[in-house]
């Protein structure tokens, strides 16, 4: 099995390479080599652009399906992910509210950037803390999940009565983002976005073990010495920083954070959280980065990209889900 | 003393068991019994540390339980619930490694020693063959003895088990029994375990715990049931209303199996005769004779003729 895990995760690792390198190269122009080594080069900044395209990728692969693998593992449900919970859309709300009234004021560069960022975030960690809040008084983790669903209802109302009344320019702006704007990133927001994965990879590396220890039920976890409420206060912090912060930047990613998970349980097994985790991060920043080879060469949006892919793959897990049920 | 309980009230904000007075040391295998609801899992749960007590404390190796993390307390007490949660994708394998879980900081892959050691309980266990089959595929059986297994992969001395015998055909409860007595008394563990089929398990426990009335009593088994001859008492079996019992001298297990006999076999009033067991016969007596019977057979044809 260790044997199977070793080979796996290397063959992973030399396709992400590879695909890292023909993500840089795919464009309008055609690059060489001095052009991402030399500021002075004239296409130095397309090639900034690319590189940051291919960082955020890596970003969002990292993070995306590691909150919906916390998320699944926690609430043992293979279908639960950020965006059942309601992350993402809360996060997509507040980005909306950003959107459209801050046409408005008129902010210094630096500050436009990060406030998208700031809001989605801000966003989430309200959701975050009404749900810590429910889930004290809920034991029931099937409560969590249709709390979710109500949630991105509601937050999907409100986003369509903004629509509704929004300026023609605010209303392209909220669509593009939320096709998954995988080119707009700048160097400064990867900054922003990499300390904000760094803390949500903490937390799941603290949190790996007391999973492990959950996946029998709170009596047994209690009786392995887990701290069940610290456990549930990570998962939730973890997932929606996680979550939340890949979607301001990026738009709503939807899918990947169910289908990953389901195909690294495919790949080893799915008992052993550590090399499941391991296994999530690198296919995942493998398939975001291939999404946006495709997203590239075909000009389709990233999110449409997604949804073409990751939806066939969750209606096929159901179907299964339901034979083995039989 | 391994576990020691002094003064101990146990219950959900309201008292269940109060003054619990009691003991065990590694080496002994306790039964626990007692009516549905009276506190069985509640106190086992306490004795976790998982519901604090109400008065009194709980000393595990002279050391109060409220003073110990989780961490020490599952180094020395490993459980086995009633209730066998089964989750998806967990082989027996998985399962019974997760014992190990506490022994690792992380608990990212087992040392070659700690496999090797799974693999032995296993194959103790006669479940080598289960290896890899996921939990669902399990037989109740396997399934209980995979979750001892976890248990015992642990390395506490002390293993606590909440109705391990439920859901098991007879000969299966008797594989279990005879395991757990095998721990307590080969691998000097402390067992203390749950059972409604008390009238099985009682034949495998040295000592027992009884709750009733709100009080626990705790002592060597055959003491605890010579004073509850109520648990005993073959009339809680009683199918023919209009017997009545003659006066029986003699242990238990033959007691119980005359009454047996009589109540099923005569209507009538027995209360007259005096039987009593001489090791291998039955001698038989009324104020008017007195006869000697081997079998229940002869008694069966003994006793209508005078009648």
């Amino acid at each position: 099995m260790t044997k199977n895990f070793k080979i796996t995760t290397f063959f992973i690792v030399v396709a992400i390479l590879i695909s890292m390198v023909v993500n840089l190269n795919i464009g309008y122009l055609q690059m060489n080599f001095s052009d991402f080594f030399s500021s002075s080069s004239d296409n130095s900044q397309i090639a900034e652009l690319r590189v940051n395209r291919v960082l955020v990728m890596l970003l969002a692969g990292i993070s995306i399906p590691t909150s919906g693998f916390l998320l699944q593992e926690y609430f043992q449900n293979p279908l639960a992910g950020p965006s059942v919970l309601g992350i993402t859309s809360v996060a997509s709300l507040s980005v909306a509210f950003y959107i459209f009234f801050s046409q408005d004021f008129i902010l210094p560069e630096f500050l436009q950037n990060s406030f998208l960022s700031i809001s989605a975030i801000a966003g989430s960690l309200v959701l975050m803390v009404v749900l810590l809040a429910f889930s004290g008084k809920f034991q029931d983790k099937s409560f969590l999940i249709i709390f979710g669903f109500l949630v991105s209802a509601l937050a999907g109302a409100v986003v369509s009565i903004l629509q509704f009344y929004a300026e023609n320019q605010s209303l392209k702006n909220y669509i593009l983002w939320s096709f998954g704007a995988n080119n707009q990133v700048s160097r400064n927001q990867i900054w922003v976005l990499s300390i904000i994965v760094m803390i949500g990879l903490f937390l799941t590396f603290k949190t790996i073990k007391p999973l492990i220890g959950n996946s029998l039920g709170t009596a047994y976890a209690q009786s392995l010495g887990v701290n069940l409420t610290q456990l549930k206060f990570f998962v939730i912090i973890a997932s929606s920083l996680l979550a939340a912060s890949v979607t301001a930047f990026l738009g709503p990613i939807l899918f990947i954070g169910i289908v990953v998970p389901h195909f690294c349980r495919m790949l080893f097994n799915p008992a052993k959280l550590w090399q499941q985790w391991i296994l999530n991060m690198i296919l995942g920043i493998l398939i975001m980065e291939v999404f946006s080879i495709v997203s590239e060469t075909t000009q389709f949006p990233l999110n449409v990209i997604t949804s073409l892919f990751g939806i066939p793959v969750i209606l096929m897990m159901m179907v299964n889900n339901k034979k083995s049920q039989v | 003393m391994f576990l020691k309980l002094i003064n101990t009230t146990i219950g959900y904000k309201i008292p269940l068991i109060k003054g619990v007075e009691t003991s065990l040391q590694l080496g002994d295998i306790c039964l626990l019994i007692g009516n549905n609801g009276v506190g069985k899992t509640t106190l086992i749960k306490s004795i976790l540390n998982q519901i604090s007590v109400l008065k009194g404390e709980i000393l595990l190796e002279e050391k109060n339980l409220k003073t110990l993390s989780n961490k020490k307390i599952a180094e020395q007490i490993a459980v086995v619930f009633s209730k066998a949660p089964l989750p998806d994708n967990y082989t027996l394998l998985d399962l019974i490694s997760l014992g190990k879980y506490i022994h690792y900081p992380y608990y990212f892959e087992l040392k070659g020693s700690d496999k090797k050691e799974i693999d032995d309980i296993i194959e103790s266990l006669n479940l080598t063959q289960y290896r890899n089959f996921y939990l669902h595929q399990l037989s109740d059986g396997n399934l209980q003895k995979a979750y001892i297994g976890r248990a015992l992969a642990q390395n506490s001395p002390m293993i606590i088990l909440d109705e391990p015998t439920t859901h098991l055909d007879e000969k299966n409860k008797i594989t279990i029994l005879k395991l757990l007595r095998d721990l307590a008394k080969n691998h000097n563990k402390l067992i203390l375990f749950s059972s409604h089929d008390w009238r099985l398990s009682k034949e495998f426990a040295d000592k027992m715990w009884i709750i009733d009335n709100e009080k626990l009593e705790s002592g060597i088994t055959e003491d605890i049931l010579l004073k509850h001859n109520d648990l005993l008492n073959p009339q809680l079996f009683n199918i023919n209303f209009n017997f009545i019992p003659p006066k029986i001298t003699a242990p238990t297990l033959e007691k119980e199996m005359l009454y047996s006999f009589l109540q099923k076999n005569f209507k009538n009033n027995l209360s007259t005769y005096h039987f009593e067991w001489k090791d291998s016969f039955w001698v038989i007596s009324d104020p008017t004779f007195q006869e000697i019977c081997h079998t229940f057979k002869e008694i069966a044809l003994l006793l209508p003729k005078h009648h």
